[in-house]
């Protein structure tokens, strides 16, 4: 504090957001300090420069709507993923690691992989990772489907039998 | 179920036997102890050849009825199956044995007709089974793709064989009686080259698979179409002063030709046969946890 002007009763006033009373203080005291006037002065010129520099940047890195829209997928992409791997159930987990074992020697572990993804991409979970015991049974039947297309009805009727859960029909 | 008894061991075999057979009559011939035996060695080609192809066509059959709900695959496995009976037939008619019946057969116009006859419909219906085997994989949707270095290798095969065609003039049907002889045997050729350019499509589809019994069954396929286009080009290639696709067990060129045909018959019996195994495994899994979840919910 200098002259009884705190730092923060002069970047308030600098700003235009002190109160009425500290500006009146402030100016009364400018009036004759010059010290204080150089002070405030030097400090003004600065503050615009911030403020005009801000505004250059901010008109060169202006985002275009689709980098803003990649942006922002991969933000809530990466959430989600966060947000349900620890959440995925057990029993559902156990489920795809034993349905990639049965696919994987038959098709191939790539295509067992690809498979699976693409079963719950074509279902309502949308994705592997959102794929729980409510959605299991649509999820299971595009799996079977896919099954059938590649390797047969007798295998696909493998994967539907080896898919079911654990208390259900 | 045939598919339980035709395993690919059965077909391997198979394949192993003749093999042994066919190098075992000639051996003797080559070393200059016996003249060759040409008869029981026609009598092995044709019977082997008869017997991978009925295999092909059987297994075939039995995969097609598997796809009761993939019409594409169904349809991809009946025309393979369609492609093995022409193919059947044509070992059949092409036989070495008729030569011993009528002399000349092999290398006279009829023959070239019959053969002509039989291999463009073989030809289309293995072209149009392939592509409908890519679409029913295409459609499932699991982002196989086929590669850019792929479609110029295709291509590259495409233009091998066109090129083969254009500078080739003496094709053996080229002087045939037959105007449809005529026509028909470039049509096969250039059918051909599509397909040996298909196979890569195949190959690719292997790889991204990954192991598995499924990519097995490519690579056979693929080992079948390419093999075919490799030794029709070879022979254009290593015997310029002989006519394309003419049939001459004179020398161990030939001879060696002629066995390396062979493999390919077997080639297409192995395709089927690791496919139809592959259901034949599924179903066993099925079974035994049919009977497993039985033990534990006694009905």
């Amino acid at each position: 504090m200098k002259h009884g002007i705190s730092e923060q009763e002069w970047n308030d006033y600098l700003d235009g957001r002190a109160t009425a009373a500290v500006s009146y203080r402030i100016e009364a005291h400018l009036i004759g300090c010059l010290e204080c006037w150089e002070f405030y002065e030097r400090l003004s010129c600065a503050t615009q420069q911030l403020l005009a520099a801000c505004e250059e940047a901010r008109q060169g890195l202006t985002l275009e709507d689709r980098q803003l829209h990649a942006m922002l997928r991969g933000v809530f992409s990466r959430l989600r993923t966060e947000g349900s791997a620890g959440t995925m159930h057990p029993q559902v987990q156990g489920q795809l690691h034993m349905l990639h074992s049965v696919l994987a020697p038959f098709c191939g572990t790539q295509a067992a992989a690809r498979a699976l993804q693409t079963a719950a991409k074509n279902s309502p979970a949308r994705s592997l990772e959102q794929v729980t015991l409510d959605n299991w049974e649509p999820f299971l039947e595009k799996l079977k489907a896919i099954a059938a297309a590649m390797c047969g009805d007798t295998f696909a009727n493998l994967i539907w039998e080896r898919g079911q859960l654990q208390g259900s029909n | 179920m045939l598919a339980a008894r035709i395993t690919p061991k059965v077909v391997a075999y198979g394949l192993a036997a003749e093999l042994a057979l066919l190098v075992g009559l000639y051996l003797p011939a080559a070393f200059g102890w016996s003249s060759r035996f040409r008869l029981t060695e026609a009598i092995v080609m044709t019977i082997a050849g008869v017997l991978a192809f009925g295999f092909a066509l059987v297994l075939s059959l039995e995969v097609a009825a598997e796809y009761r709900q993939a019409p594409w695959a169904r349809l991809a496995w009946l025309l393979l199956a369609a492609n093995a009976g022409l193919s059947l037939v044509k070992r059949g008619v092409g036989s070495p044995l008729f030569d011993f019946v009528r002399e000349g057969y092999r290398t006279g116009p009829l023959r070239g007709l019959l053969d002509n006859l039989l291999v463009v419909p073989a030809n289309l219906c293995l072209l149009a089974g392939l592509l409908a085997m890519w679409w029913g994989f295409h459609r499932i949707g699991l982002g196989f793709r086929v590669e850019r270095r792929d479609r110029a290798a295709m291509a590259l095969i495409a233009a091998l064989f066109l090129t083969l065609l254009l500078y080739r003039e003496n094709l053996s049907q080229g002087q045939s009686p037959y105007v449809l002889s005529r026509m028909l045997q470039p049509l096969g050729l250039a059918l051909l080259g599509v397909i040996s350019a298909f196979g890569l499509v195949l190959h690719r589809y292997a790889v991204q698979m990954g192991d598995g019994q499924l990519a097995r069954v490519m690579r056979w396929l693929m080992f079948y179409v390419l093999l075919r286009g490799v030794l029709v080009f070879s022979r254009g290639l290593l015997s310029p002063q002989l006519p394309l696709l003419l049939d001459s067990s004179s020398d161990l060129d030939e001879w060696a030709l002629d066995l390396l045909w062979q493999v390919v018959h077997w080639a297409l019996a192995m395709a089927t046969a690791y496919r139809a195994q592959l259901t034949v495994s599924a179903a066993a899994q099925l079974k035994q946890l049919r009977a497993t979840k039985a033990e534990i919910v006694p009905v």
